[in-house]
């Protein structure tokens, strides 16, 4: 499964499946440098998901046209009703 | 004369009667519709309770109102039930009722609709745990459906912004309650899920549908079946956050999780970005510390090896091989001579054995072939002296039957010559030449007369 279409999830999984594999010694040492290259690209990948996403809070509105579209939405504090 | 009646001034008689309606009344318990509330700055709330053919003033002291559970039923035209004392107002000349327990009325009919509905969805099996999803770890874009003012979007959204700084929500407003709520909310999953899909542009991958605190009537849209199934069929994992801790709308049986408030719905959604960003580096860490280890393990082991005698002296491994080797061969050599020993004695018995057997067997044989060689012999020559006698028996015979011996005693042979013997007369002829043998010559002659 190439990395890039990994879920944020299913990388993190992998990564720790890594870990455990590394961490059983039972891994010659050219596995162990090619998992720990592998697990390097993850660790990578993971913190790029983390900040893939702007800021980004909007709300659904009907525009004048009468279309549904989203628009920012401001969080600002209203007086209770 | 006419007696002048005792004559009292208004307070001794507002307090008289005040003193009758709260021995004689007291403490009661009465159910009616509100109106014309209005609470004060003082945080004193006045109010009248009636129904068709009588009103009651009320009042609500501050510190009654807040000890309040909630206080969402204190509207114009809501049903209640009021507990407390009726007293007298004295500066209006108003007898009232001061409230410290106040529930809303409609509660027992409503409380029938959702324990029949619960029973209902229940039984098709909304709520079974198989339907509900898992939450994603790290969602792209929540979608939060609740009333776009008040303070639960607003907390929500501080909420998650402190967890997550960059974080995408998309908020799609709703009425909560009264005419249309439930039409609204249901409306709203429905348009998230058809919009926002996982194959749209920026999929939501996580509804949190909610409002704030109320009474079952103020919550009630949460209770509807429209909402109930909407929620259902949503593909997006769905949490349900309605009212306070102890709230439970049907809306949270049937969604993938129940948060107790709006705010710990947006704590559940997603784990604070230090979370995740610990959980990698613990990992980076963890590959770099293992691979290190390995290295170094086996970097000792190679350090290990190089010093030992084996490599530094390879000869002397090979030295101690050969002469195992050689003390083997020693051994294997001897063992072969013992044995060969052993097998050519054995094998030498064995012929010894074996010519005895063949000598004996022998000499039996010679003798009696010798004996046989002799018999034969003794045979032969018997028979030979047999024959022998037979021969000279023979030839004495011979002799004496020898027609030349007999011509030595006088007799003759007479042959015609080229002819035959002659025996007769008859075998001759005048003239013909004859032959006569005679035992030391012959005769030649003619016959002249026979």
């Amino acid at each position: 499964m190439s990395e890039k279409k990994m879920s944020f999830e299913e990388s993190l999984n992998r990564l720790d499946k890594i870990v455990q594999e590394m961490e059983s010694g039972e891994m010659e040492l050219d596995a162990m440098i090619s998992a720990f290259e592998e697990g390097q690209r993850l660790v990578k990948s993971c913190s790029a998901k983390l900040n893939e996403v702007e800021k980004k809070i909007e709300k659904v509105v009907k525009s004048a046209a009468g279309e549904i579209i989203t628009e920012p939405f401001e969080n600002t504090k209203s007086t209770k009703e | 004369m006419v007696e002048t009646p005792h004559i009292l001034s208004i307070t001794e008689l507002t307090r008289k009667i005040k003193g009758v309606l709260t021995k004689e009344v007291g403490q009661v318990w009465v159910e009616g519709e509100i109106s014309n509330i209005k609470q004060y700055s003082s945080g004193h709330t006045y109010f009248v309770l009636k129904d068709q053919s009588a009103q009651l003033s009320a009042v609500l002291f501050a510190n009654a109102r807040a000890a309040l559970a909630n206080t969402a039923f204190l509207k114009d035209g809501q049903r209640v039930r009021a507990g407390g004392g009726i007293s007298v107002f004295e500066g209006r000349g108003q007898y009232q009722l001061v409230v410290h327990k106040m529930e809303s009325a409609g509660v027992g009919a409503l409380m029938e609709r959702y324990e029949a509905l619960k029973k209902k969805l229940n039984a098709e099996g909304l709520f079974d745990k198989s339907h509900k999803k898992p939450l994603p770890l790290l969602p792209q874009r929540i979608g939060v459906v609740t009333s776009p003012t008040g303070a639960v979007i607003h907390d929500m959204l501080n909420v998650l912004n402190r967890r997550f700084s960059n974080i995408q929500v998309l908020l799609t407003p709703v009425k909560v309650q009264g005419v249309g709520a439930a039409a609204s909310i249901a409306r709203a999953l429905g348009w998230l899920n058809e919009n926002c899909g996982a194959e749209s542009e920026r999929p939501v991958d996580i509804i949190i549908v909610g409002r704030g605190g109320g009474s079952l009537e103020d919550l009630w849209a949460f209770n509807e079946e429209i909402v109930a199934r909407a929620v259902f069929t949503s593909v997006i994992p769905v949490i349900s956050a309605v009212g306070h801790e102890v709230d439970f709308a049907l809306s949270d049986f049937v969604a993938d999780l129940r948060a107790p408030t709006p705010s710990a719905a947006a704590e559940l959604v997603i784990r604070p970005k230090q979370e995740f960003e610990k959980l990698i580096k613990q990992r980076r860490d963890d590959i770099h510390r293992l691979l290190f280890q390995q290295h170094r393990l086996l970097a000792q082991r190679l350090v290990q090896l190089s010093e030992s005698a084996v490599l530094r002296r390879p000869e002397q491994m090979i030295e101690r091989y050969s002469q195992r080797v050689d003390y083997l061969d020693m051994r294997l050599q001897s063992a072969a001579r013992h044995e060969a020993g052993r097998a050519r004695q054995r094998a030498e018995q064995i012929f010894g054995r074996m010519q005895l057997l063949r000598e004996r067997r022998f000499s039996d044989l010679r003798a009696r072939l010798e004996g046989a060689r002799q018999s034969l012999n003794s045979s032969v020559a018997v028979l030979i002296e047999k024959k022998k006698n037979r021969v000279e028996t023979s030839e004495r015979q011979l002799v004496l039957l020898n027609p030349l011996k007999v011509i030595e005693r006088g007799y003759s042979l007479t042959r015609i010559e080229g002819g035959g013997l002659v025996r007769s007369v008859g075998d001759v002829t005048p003239g013909l030449s004859l032959v006569t043998q005679l035992s030391d010559g012959f005769i030649r002659s003619e016959v002249e007369k026979s």
